[in-house]
């Protein structure tokens, strides 16, 4: 055994040599700079997404609860369905962005790799089953809408209001779905990762 | 953030070769991946900077942040590292005059077929980075680590007698 490691370890010591110092040397201000927006970017992806539902629940708040207020019961319940569909969600936003944050590449690969772990599994559930529920009881407190917005629409429009409903809903759903694939391939070797190190241990 | 500057200046002067070889070594001496994961080890030396609280060497900790971005890589859409295995590996046999490309080809292909994680810890071992470092780095006992390395030793055996 010690012999075939010697030769592979000679072999390192000739091959290491040998195209290291030719790889491009990146200037520290250019790596700086590129650690800067990296941080900003991660950061940013959360904080669009929290403002975006915040912003989606104050509208439908304001208009639907007090400047255009619902008067039945039916109604009313539809529209504080709707804004704590979405505050739940900002909720776990939060909670995601605070996950993430707990992912320290400078701790030892054992914790980094359980923090990571956690982390995706976390994002499964929430990209996953919690979110599909959140789209779903999102549509159900929109169809309650419809009876007292009948009021005051036309048939037409209200079916068109449908349509572009689900239309949008459908390429929600189909955007999720493709982050979720990607997140699964990752989740799914992190794992396989984890059991090597398990199993040689 | 001047001491910062100076501070991930030495940094870099001092650690990028050993980053590149562990890298390198990963990326199955690809060595367009091997800049990326450089360049990606570096950012996030930056980024983790205020955060060296000097309780390992800097040694260890950037060793730690190496190990890890080149695990976590796989999170992002970069290419699949992929090394061709139709050809046999040689190692400790007797060739004529094999070129510095053919014997890098062969090393590659030996450790190649390790698992992520055992392909880090062995090029650590071939750095001679200590047992009692590459334990800190990973996070398991030093008696394990000897564990696994005998194990992905006799691993390496049996890959270069089976082919």
């Amino acid at each position: 055994m010690s012999d075939s490691f010697d030769d592979l370890s000679s072999l390192w010591k000739e091959v290491k040599n040998t195209g290291v110092s030719g790889t491009r040397r990146e200037s520290v201000e250019d790596l700086i700079s590129l650690g800067k927006t990296k941080q900003k970017s991660t950061l940013m992806a959360h904080i669009i997404s929290i403002i975006v539902m915040s912003l989606t629940a104050i509208t439908i708040a304001y208009f639907l609860g007090h400047k255009f207020p619902y008067h039945t019961n039916l109604g009313k319940f539809a529209v504080n369905l709707m804004v704590g569909v979405l505050a739940l969600r900002i909720v776990i936003e939060l909670i995601s962005l605070f996950w993430s944050r707990q992912i320290r590449l400078h701790d030892t690969t054992v914790v980094s790799l359980k923090k990571s772990l956690g982390f995706l599994k976390f994002r499964k559930l929430v990209n996953g089953p919690i979110t599909y529920t959140a789209i779903l009881v999102y549509i159900i407190g929109f169809n309650l809408l419809l009876p007292e917005l009948s009021i005051y629409l036309s048939a037409k429009a209200i079916i068109l209001l449908d349509i572009s409903a689900f239309i949008i809903v459908g390429i929600i759903t189909y955007v999720i779905a493709k982050g979720i694939k990607r997140e699964m391939v990752a989740l799914d070797k992190l794992i396989d990762i984890q059991k090597t190190m398990g199993e040689n241990l | 953030m001047i001491n910062n500057l100076q501070q991930f200046e030495t940094i870099y002067n001092n650690y990028r070769s050993m980053v590149s070889s562990l890298c390198r070594g990963f990326a199955k001496g690809d060595m367009d991946l091997t800049q990326d994961l450089v360049q990606d080890v570096f950012v996030n030396v930056w980024s983790a900077l205020d955060n060296f609280r000097g309780e390992s060497s800097h040694k260890t900790w950037i060793y730690r942040i190496t190990v890890n971005t080149c695990l976590l890589q796989i999170r992002k859409d970069k290419k699949t590292i992929k090394v061709a295995l139709d050809e046999s590996v040689q190692l400790g046999t007797e060739h004529p005059s094999p070129t510095a490309a053919e014997r890098e080809k062969t090393l590659y292909k030996a450790i190649g077929q390790l698992d992520d994680i055992d392909r880090l810890v062995i090029i650590m071992v071939l750095e001679e980075v200590s047992y009692v470092d590459i334990a800190k780095v990973i996070g398991i006992t030093e008696n394990n680590l000897r564990v696994k390395i005998h194990r992905i030793k006799s691993r390496i055996k049996t890959i270069i007698n089976h082919e």
